[in-house]
């Protein structure tokens, strides 16, 4: 569905996104996970032909971004990371005029309000609505036409967790309906939720790119670490996979001494820690 | 898919129609030339009366009522440009422009919907409001080639105001600091010899000339001027609205 060789591009004469490559498949949810300034919404500016001076190739669809038709994006669905709406019209107004820009069928607009919780907002004027609201109202008028291909950046950002939650699964449903997207984010969570495959950007790079399992997996394995009282309170740890070699481990357990046992798996956080060197947020 | 590139574009002009309805500022600045038509077709006969009693004298304002014709021609496109800004940048503002390069409708089909329809759209009625209340009589076909060289000259001003403000309040300064460049009208009149000549680069200078002498150069050189701005400004234009 997407395919990125060899892409480069930068703003200035400093060298900015470079050696970009990669393919998404169709159906696949494919995230760019990343610091600020990283490049992530550049990225999505070539894929969805807003930039079309870059080097090396961006295909989407078959077609190269910069070559884009009008009519190509009857099948593209959009949701930048700032909201675009008309501040003076309503909510449903706003999604009554984009959705005339297009000659498909469009999608009940009635339903997509209060599949985000927007039911009753819909004649509120967008200047009246919440960050929040207006991030909401943003996505669905991604939505709207049902496009193919879906661009999504940072959907969830400035969300309570229960708006976010929804949001998530409404991603997941529309996923299973078939669509390609690409989604922006800087919550690790939400990727490894989410994500078939990541790519990590970082300073205009990709330093890794794989599934979130496969990234986690090889890395860190498993951990248990458990305290006791030995005179005062102590801590010992131990790979999960070695727990058999762990003596004092064992002497706790056959003892009942143990105070608290815990296991844990290293997050996609630590892996992007690991192979970048960087924080993320 | 033809027939719905077009009513894209209807879609989008209907919408500017409607932002413009809706802001009062705006409507009333579209009604300004009637107002000034008004002014024109039945204040200045009347001063011209008083003033020729007054002074006894033949006449007095009668040799400058091409100039109030001036003024009427260029007043139409002057509004709705300033209309066709206030819109754009409103809409630069809210990522509308932005967001409109990724929908079927595309960057140039916004472009054409916000400034090349309004640019029909004014000379149509600068044409209407000419045969109104212009106070000389000039032919239907002068009357036609004066509202389409003023209606370029809405399409530049909108561009070059939407190019070089940040929002809307800077455009609203650059817009009147643009009406600077009217002076252009009044030159061949007030300004003998080669001095005038100094207002060579705006386009009213030789939509002025070409009123008063009619000679086809002046008319080349109107149209050679007003497209060298639009090149001049387009590329910043283009960067300004994604
Ligand atoms: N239009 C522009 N002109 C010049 N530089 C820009 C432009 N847009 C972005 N940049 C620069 O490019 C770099 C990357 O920006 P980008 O928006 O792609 O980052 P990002 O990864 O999406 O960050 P965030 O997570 O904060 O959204 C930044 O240093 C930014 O200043
Ligand atoms: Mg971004």
């Amino acid at each position: 569905m997407i395919q990125v060789v060899d892409l480069s591009f930068s703003y200035t004469k400093n060298k900015f996104l470079e050696n970009i490559s990669f393919e998404v498949s169709e159906g696949e949810i494919f995230g760019f996970l990343g610091p600020s300034g990283a490049g992530k919404s550049t990225l999505q500016k070539i894929l969805t032909g807003l930039i079309k001076t870059y080097k090396g190739r961006s295909v989407v669809n078959g077609i190269e971004s910069k070559d884009f038709r009008n009519d190509f994006y009857e099948n593209i669905g959009v949701d930048f990371e700032f909201p675009s709406l008309y501040e003076k019209l309503t909510g449903r107004e706003n999604l009554e005029f984009f959705g005339s820009l297009y000659s498909k069928k469009l999608r009940n607009i009635d339903e997509m309000l209060e599949m985000v919780g927007l039911k009753n907002d819909g004649d509120k004027k967008v200047s009246e609505y919440s960050k929040g609201m207006k991030s909401r109202l943003n996505f669905i008028k991604a939505l709207l036409h049902n496009p193919g291909i879906l661009f999504l950046d940072e959907p969830t950002s400035g969300l309570d967790p229960n708006s976010s939650r929804d949001m998530k699964n409404i991603i997941l449903q529309e996923k299973k309906t078939g669509k390609t997207i690409i989604l922006t984010t800087h919550n690790m969570a939400d990727a490894a939720e989410l994500c078939d495959r990541v790519a990590f950007i970082v300073d205009g790079n990709i330093k890794a790119l794989d599934s979130p399992h496969n990234l986690i997996m090889p890395k860190g394995a498993s951990k248990i670490s458990y305290t006791y009282l030995d005179g005062t309170e102590k801590t010992g740890e131990c790979l999960l996979s070695h727990t058999s070699g762990d003596k004092k481990l064992q002497e706790l357990i056959t003892s009942n001494r143990v105070l608290s046992i815990h296991s844990s798996e290293p997050t996609l956080n630590d892996i992007f820690m690991e192979v970048t060197g960087r924080v993320l947020q | 898919m033809t027939h719905w590139k077009y009513k894209r574009l209807w879609i989008s002009f209907m919408q500017y129609i409607n932002q413009i309805a809706r802001d009062a500022m705006l409507f009333l600045s579209c009604l300004a030339p009637v107002l000034y038509g008004l002014f024109i077709k039945f204040g200045i006969p009347a001063a011209e009366k008083f003033l020729t009693g007054y002074y006894s004298r033949k006449e007095v304002l009668v040799p400058y009522f091409i100039i109030f014709d001036l003024f009427l021609v260029v007043l139409t496109p002057m509004m709705f440009s300033f209309a066709s800004s206030m819109v754009i940048l409103g809409e630069i503002d809210d990522g509308i422009t932005k967001y409109m390069s990724v929908t079927p409708i595309g960057r140039g089909g916004y472009l054409i919907s916000r400034l090349v329809f309004p640019l029909i759209f004014s000379l149509l009625v600068s044409i209407i409001v000419m045969n109104v209340f212009s106070l000389t009589i000039i032919s239907l076909e002068m009357i036609t080639v004066l509202s389409f060289l003023s209606s370029v000259l809405g399409f530049i001003t909108s561009m070059m105001v939407v190019s070089l403000s940040a929002n809307k309040v800077e455009g609203m300064a650059i817009t009147k600091m643009s009406g600077i460049s009217m002076i252009g009208i009044l030159l061949p009149f007030f300004v003998s010899a080669r001095i005038q000549y100094l207002a060579m680069i705006l386009p009213s200078f030789w939509m002025a000339k070409y009123a008063m002498e009619g000679k086809i150069t002046y008319l080349i050189l109107c149209i050679m001027v007003s497209v060298g701005w639009i090149l001049l400004l387009l590329r910043k234009f283009m960067k300004k609205i994604i």
